[in-house]
């Protein structure tokens, strides 16, 4: 079929039925598998400010979050040429990330929405998607699509998270905003592993800490990239060609 | 003259066609989109009068697990859950237990499935899809909110208020819906799918609802663990990966739709032809 054909055809009332049900089917798959992938490898660091560290956030939160981004960037590729399956996850995983933080985290336990918010990936799915629109490379996306997505993190969402690095000082004690929060919202499972890791010998890094985290970050998210490459090839595509043959 | 002789047989395939068509109603399934507004507006009417019971009891009475209150109210939900279920999985699988009687009847006497027809089916089955991954959206709020409530009490139950909606109605309702999906994509469109006349089970048939199936395995290795070893407050833990991966297999789902995408466009081509044909025919 040409072309134009195929294009009249799309404005066929039925053509218009199918693209309306294929984007319910996208918004939902791409939000769920997403967001419970992030919520389940990186959820604490995500859910409270007090949580986002130095050390893990950077490398856990990125990662964590590029590698079902990365399937929805290669289906949308793979099956309709198009570069923007990045972007679309990682919006519709914001969107179900905030649903959760205000109709849960605000809505039953009363948290509030500046101690919960969900970190952004826009930025850096819109970056991913650009380099596969020019490069049309998966290699050349990985090596600089996929270093951006983990080197970007921070620099991104640290824009959120300075207001609650201000230093606070109460009783005689200097704390970060973020850690007086965590003091009042008191919960179960409260972050004092990362102070241990603050007196680690990453401390003797000073300044230049956090640029070493986010470039670990680059690199685990180029090989991350690879990881939701095969994932939907084996799981989303490869079903299409095989069938168990009947005995 | 040469436009008359030919439109004879063009004619009476048409009135075969119409035919058939009445069959269709007679026989017929639900229109797709109706399907769609139906199911999705139905599964989410109930996800949003759980959001909203949860609002309403979640702290007078969810708190203690012993309580008799929790047991009318948290329970109670469980149970007419579980009555929604039954429901849905028995209209589900029963509705589509048998190949299509119309296309039967249009395959024997036109030799090919009417393509409206046809497209109906691929229309369901989509929707089908769709109202599959609604239910994924609400695992995805269920599952985070679950992570919330942990922070505020310590589980003394399997059955909390946020297990309630999340392992015991989305979880099932997935593994239902996926089923559903797959279980029409046999009845209905077999022959996308392996070839006219072709036997075998495709992958994706099996890889789809077995997502929802292993979300549902993964209940029992998580609450073992946190009723024996490390309890619940923190999220990113080990028995909790195995959540992701299961649903990574709803990937498959999207083998399962654009399997069927050739046929879309060459269905719809032949009913752009016959309309074509039927306007120069009056014309």
């Amino acid at each position: 079929m040409k072309a134009e054909e195929l294009a009249a055809l799309g404005h066929h009332k039925m053509a218009k039925a199918f693209d309306i049900i294929l984007l319910l089917a996208l918004v939902g798959f791409f939000t769920v598998i997403p967001h419970v992938s992030r919520m389940l490898y990186m959820g604490d660091w995500d859910f409270w400010v007090d949580w986002k560290d130095k050390l893990w956030w950077p490398i856990a939160g990125p990662s964590a979050a590029l590698l079902v981004t990365a399937v929805g960037h290669y289906l949308a590729w793979h099956y309709l040429r198009l570069p923007l399956g990045a972007t679309f996850t990682a919006v519709f995983v914001l969107v179900g990330a905030w649903l959760s933080r205000i109709f849960s985290f605000y809505g039953l336990e009363y948290y509030p929405l500046n101690f919960v918010w969900p970190a952004t990936t826009i930025p850096m799915a819109l970056a991913l998607d650009l380099m596969l629109l020019w490069s049309r490379s998966y290699l050349a996306t990985s090596l600089i699509g996929g270093f951006l997505w983990g080197f970007l993190f921070y620099p991104v969402n640290w824009l959120m998270l300075m207001p609650f690095l201000q230093p606070v000082t109460l009783f005689g004690k200097t704390f970060t905003i973020a850690d007086l929060m965590g003091y009042y919202f008191i919960r179960p499972q409260t972050p004092e592993y990362l102070r241990r890791i603050d007196e680690g010998t990453l401390q003797a890094f000073l300044g230049q800490r956090i640029w070493i985290s986010v470039l670990m970050a680059g690199i685990t998210c180029t090989l991350m990239y690879w990881v939701g490459i095969g994932l939907g090839k084996v799981l989303g595509v490869m079903p299409l060609r095989k069938v168990l043959r009947q005995t | 003259m040469a436009a008359t002789s030919m439109s004879a047989p063009v004619e009476r395939q048409a009135v075969q066609i119409e035919e058939t068509k009445r069959d269709k109603t007679a026989h017929g399934e639900m229109p797709f989109m109706r399907f769609l507004i139906l199911g999705g507006g139905l599964g989410l009417l109930s996800l949003v009068l759980i959001r909203l019971w949860q609002g309403e009891w979640w702290f007078p009475v969810g708190l203690d697990a012993t309580t008799p209150e929790f047991a009318t109210y948290w329970l109670g939900l469980l149970y007419v859950e579980w009555v929604v279920l039954i429901a849905a999985a028995i209209i589900g699988f029963t509705a589509y237990r048998k190949p299509c009687s119309t296309c039967a009847v249009q395959k024997s006497e036109l030799g090919r499935i009417d393509p409206e027809h046809e497209l109906n089916h691929i229309g369901k089955l989509w929707a089908t899809v769709a109202v599959a991954a609604m239910f994924g959206f609400g695992v995805s709020y269920f599952a985070e909110q679950d992570a919330s409530w942990h922070q505020i009490v310590v589980r003394d139950t399997a059955f909390t208020p946020s297990h309630i909606p999340l392992f015991f109605y989305t979880f099932p309702m997935l593994i239902i819906m996926t089923g559903v999906s797959s279980w029409y994509a046999y009845n209905r469109l077999h022959h996308l799918y392996v070839g006219e006349g072709g036997k075998g089970i495709p992958l994706c048939y099996l890889l789809f609802p077995a997502g929802g199936w292993f979300l549902f395995a993964n209940v029992a290795f998580n609450e073992l663990g946190h009723s024996s070893w490390i309890t619940e407050e923190l999220f990113v833990q080990p028995y909790h990966f195995p959540f992701a991966w299961a649903t990574y297999f709803f990937f498959a789902g999207f083998a399962l739709l654009f399997k069927t995408v050739p046929r879309i466009f060459e269905n719809l081509g032949a009913m752009a032809q016959q309309a074509s044909t039927e306007t120069h025919h009056t014309a």
